[in-house]
């Protein structure tokens, strides 16, 4: 019974023949509800969703009284607290691997080199996961394979989602590593902001080359990166161009997916 | 700036609510079509099914909670799907909230002024102390969680986000209580029934007197997991913000496990609380 819901057309509720049509009203006036217009007056909401006053008052106060909707008793509504609690519900349930695999397939298919989903914990950079080139020559890696935040593309777009204030408190927590150069981490976080992704050939390895992109969470946040990482020789100006346009799109892509909207 | 915080009049108290539950759910009276509202009620009450710890349901699991007849809940269901509440997965046969629920909490969040205005001093408290920095608004009789910024720390606090709290327990719900004045509090415990979550809860009107008078003298709050369901894991300090006219419109708090709040980090954070909450109380005057 259930599976006739996957049969039903998202985009024509109209047509969804089971359809409750007081229910599709009340999300639709919900949904007028945006960044620009967090208020709406009750003459507002019945002229944009086309529900004659009276009938759209009884859904509002039905919304009301379940916190999707406040009145805020001067004849304006706003969104209800229920919906940051839902939002954190789904939030916290999204599985980044799972809308993030088919994305780094469709990568590898396109350019067959390997394709690294990677997250911050601490101060450390992450794998979670990979989808790996089929070429003999290629770069490989585990899941959970980890290094410091300020080497390597993915580290460096994770860092551009760092305040000043905080790449200053890791470098000071950091200060002790060997042969760290500060000053090109700042210019490589300072890039990536600009450009939206980092490019990294032969520093953390002589071999390796990557190109990095961030992957962000519906509140904009920087959550994890996605990298197309090759061997260096491979890695000329052509090949470079089509990872970053390759990755860019590849990381809005998941970003949309995690409810991202720019 | 919009007014965002609503103080509910001792009288009237019922307005503002958690999200009721089954029993408690009543349709709107007399308005409109009583079948029409009614509808909208129930699907309201299955968007409410589902929490942090039932994320993922099938339908006969929803009827159970509800006590509706299937084919009722099936048609709010498709419809719920279909606008992007909930989202379907035919491959198991369990619903989940559905990405509307992002999109709503990102457009309510951004429309609150105060959150984005607190923003940078959130951040500069998470840099300073590399704890949890949570926002609070007080709601009538309940405080919110409102807006978090993450320590990057391995171990952290998961914290739940738009869950209601009782404002006698927790210390950013302490906050907003010490604010009121005596006869505002008498009222609210004249007519707030007291639960004790843990056995740190504070579940008598003297006890919460006493850290009223406590709050006000320190102007910080710090208490010991008094909303956690598991009693004694973690720690908070917190502060009001208060508007360039001193009236307290939200709080701050910084919340990490216990065993991380040791005396000279609980002085840090009390410190970096303290000046980024009178920076906030500078830049709203500015605004």
């Amino acid at each position: 019974m259930a599976s006739s819901a996957s049969q039903t057309s998202p985009s024509a509720a109209g047509e969804n023949r089971y359809a409750v049509e007081a229910v599709t009203r009340a999300a639709r006036v919900l949904a007028l509800f945006d960044r620009a217009r967090p208020r709406q007056s009750l003459a507002e909401l019945a002229e944009h969703s086309g529900v004659p006053k009276l009938t759209l008052r009884g859904i509002l106060d039905t919304l009301a009284a379940h916190d999707l909707l406040v009145d805020e008793g001067d004849g304006h509504y706003r969104l209800g607290y229920a919906w940051l609690r839902f939002g954190d519900v789904r939030r916290n349930q999204l599985d980044i691997r799972e809308g993030a695999v088919p994305i780094m397939r469709a990568i590898r298919d396109a350019v067959n080199e390997t394709v690294i989903l990677s997250l911050r914990i601490g101060d450390r950079r992450v794998h979670l996961d990979y989808v790996e080139s089929t070429q003999p020559i290629r770069r490989i890696t585990q899941p959970g394979h980890e290094g410091p935040l300020h080497v390597g593309a993915a580290g460096v777009v994770l860092m551009s989602g760092m305040s000043e204030a905080e790449v200053a408190a890791y470098r000071a927590r950091n200060h002790g590593q060997d042969g760290a150069d500060w000053d090109a981490m700042a210019r490589a976080i300072a890039d990536a902001r600009r450009d939206g992704y980092a490019v990294v050939a032969g520093k953390v390895n002589v071999h390796t080359a990557a190109v990095a992109a961030p992957v962000r969470s519906y509140s904009g946040e920087i959550i994890a990166t996605l990298t197309i990482s090759c061997p260096t020789d491979r890695f000329t100006d052509e090949l470079r161009d089509r990872c970053v346009a390759l990755v860019t799109e590849g990381a809005a892509k998941l970003s949309n997916a995690l409810g991202y909207a720019p | 700036m919009t007014a965002f915080i609503k103080p509910v009049p001792a009288d009237k108290t019922s307005s503002g609510k958690p999200a009721p539950t089954a029993a408690q759910a009543k349709p709107a009276q007399g308005k409109t079509d009583s079948k029409l509202v009614r509808v909208v009620d129930r699907a309201a009450r299955i968007m409410d099914c589902f929490s942090r710890s039932t994320p993922d349901l099938s339908l006969p699991q929803i009827c159970a909670r509800l006590e509706l007849p299937k084919a009722t809940v099936f048609r709010i269901l498709t419809t719920l799907v279909d606008q992007g509440w909930l989202a379907y997965n035919p491959a198991t046969a369990v619903y989940t909230l559905g990405f509307a629920a992002l999109r709503h909490a990102d457009s309510l969040l951004r429309g609150l002024d105060i959150r984005s205005q607190a923003r940078p001093f959130m951040r500069a408290i998470r840099d300073a102390v590399n704890e949890t920095v949570i926002l609070s608004l007080r709601d009538g009789d309940d405080r919110i969680n409102v807006d978090s910024m993450d320590s990057g720390q391995a171990i952290s606090q998961t914290l739940q986000l738009g869950v209601r709290a009782p404002l006698y327990t927790g210390a950013a719900s302490q906050v907003f209580l010490a604010a009121m004045d005596d006869a505002e509090v008498e009222a609210y415990l004249a007519r707030v029934d007291l639960v004790g979550y843990n056995p740190a809860t504070l579940t008598t009107p003297d006890a919460i007197r006493a850290r009223v008078a406590q709050v006000r003298a320190q102007g910080y709050v710090r208490t010991l997991g008094e909303f956690t369901v598991s009693a004694s894991q973690t720690a908070a300090i917190a502060v009001p913000v208060r508007d360039p006219s001193g009236k307290v419109v939200a709080a701050l708090h910084v919340s990490g496990p216990q065993s991380r709040m040791t005396e000279e980090m609980e002085q840090a954070c009390r410190e970096a609380l303290l000046r980024e909450s009178a920076a906030l109380t500078a830049a709203l005057a500015g605004s």
